[in-house]
């Protein structure tokens, strides 16, 4: 499984929409649950199932699909 | 100046009238707090009394807040030219089983220090568009932005708690919150706000997770706040963090009759 399907699956059963709903280049504008209490469980779940830790900056700055994958993959 | 109102009582007792002079200072026109108790029954010529008081300015705001079922006291208000501005609700925590959330690196929480001052006031008066003062198009929005920075300003200067939620790396100041002891054990979250920057990134339930929790270590076992029931964006926070609701009031507004004729 790729990252990106990793993160999808992750941020399908958060957000509690369909994973087709989750594509490469999505961001939080595309994605009305994506708000801002959603966005803190979603950076809890990406602690967990990644095994990462994440600070504040990581915080404020992981808000799309292509800037997860990429701090995922580094 | 502090966060007192010095109230004058109508000859029943059922009125109570006071300046608030922070509010006064800020939109350079009398703003008055009218508290009402018990009947409204037969009220009208005492209230005309106290409102005739208000009537001699020629721009003078009264503010009342009346519990959301009292529909008797909100009729004789609006009798009077009241008008309603906004319902708002007491949200409150018993802290005996908080637990704090999950934290992440890199944030800090700790008093203002002299140099951040500008900083959090530039944050007060940016962050706030749906306080009672912003939802009435008759008050003047620069007023409405100001009144928040006022506010953190006459707190820094009382001593009160205000504390700031910093980014620790860079020391930007990401949000702050106003504490007041109102005894018994009980904090009142006066004031809290993020930079405008800053929302919608899950920051908004950290601080105020940390706020909680800075609670318990001043020893309080219960906070208790005000929000307008438009701001629900914290009200979702508010749910998460288990506070509970009660009190849902009225907020209205009167301007003296040279200000709006």
């Amino acid at each position: 499984m790729s990252t990106f399907e990793k993160l999808r699956a992750v941020m399908s059963a958060i957000l509690q929409v369909s994973p087709d709903a989750i594509h490469e280049n999505c961001s939080r504008e595309d994605l009305d649950a994506w708000d801002s209490v959603q966005h803190l469980n979603l950076m809890l779940a990406v602690e967990d199932e990644f095994g990462v830790s994440l600070d504040v900056d990581a915080l404020q700055s992981l808000t799309s699909v292509p800037k997860l994958v990429e701090f995922l993959e580094r | 100046m502090g966060f007192e109102i010095d109230y004058k009582a109508s000859a029943s007792g059922r009125l109570r009238y006071g300046e608030i002079p922070w509010d006064t200072e800020v939109f350079e026109f009398p703003v008055i707090r009218l508290c009402v108790e018990g009947d409204a029954q037969g009220i009208a010529a005492e209230l005309e009394g106290v409102l005739a008081v208000a009537d001699r300015h020629d721009r003078a705001l009264i503010v009342s807040r009346v519990p959301l079922e009292d529909i008797e006291w909100q009729r004789a208000l609006c009798a009077h030219r009241f008008y309603p501005v906004e319902t708002s609700l007491q949200p409150y925590r018993e802290l005996s089983r908080f637990e704090p959330g999950r934290r992440f690196a890199g944030l800090e929480l700790r008093p203002v220090q002299a140099g951040e001052l500008d900083r959090v006031l530039e944050i007060a008066r940016s962050a706030f568009s749906r306080g009672r003062y912003h939802l009435d198009a008759n008050v003047p929005r620069a007023g409405a932005d100001e009144r928040y920075a006022r506010w953190i300003q006459n707190a820094v200067r009382d001593g009160d708690d205000v504390l700031v939620f910093c980014n620790e790396k860079s020391g930007d100041v990401l949000g702050f919150y106003h504490l007041r002891d109102l005894g018994e054990g009980t904090a009142d979250l006066s004031l809290a706000a993020l930079a405008p920057e800053s929302h919608g990134l899950g920051l908004g339930p950290l601080l105020y997770d940390q706020c909680l929790e800075a609670c318990v270590q001043r020893g309080f076992s219960r906070v208790e706040t005000h929000i307008s029931v438009a701001n629900t964006a914290v009200l979702n926070i508010y749910s998460g963090l288990g506070f509970s609701f009660r009190s849902p009031e009225v907020v209205l507004h009167r301007f003296a009759e040279g200000a709006s004729s």
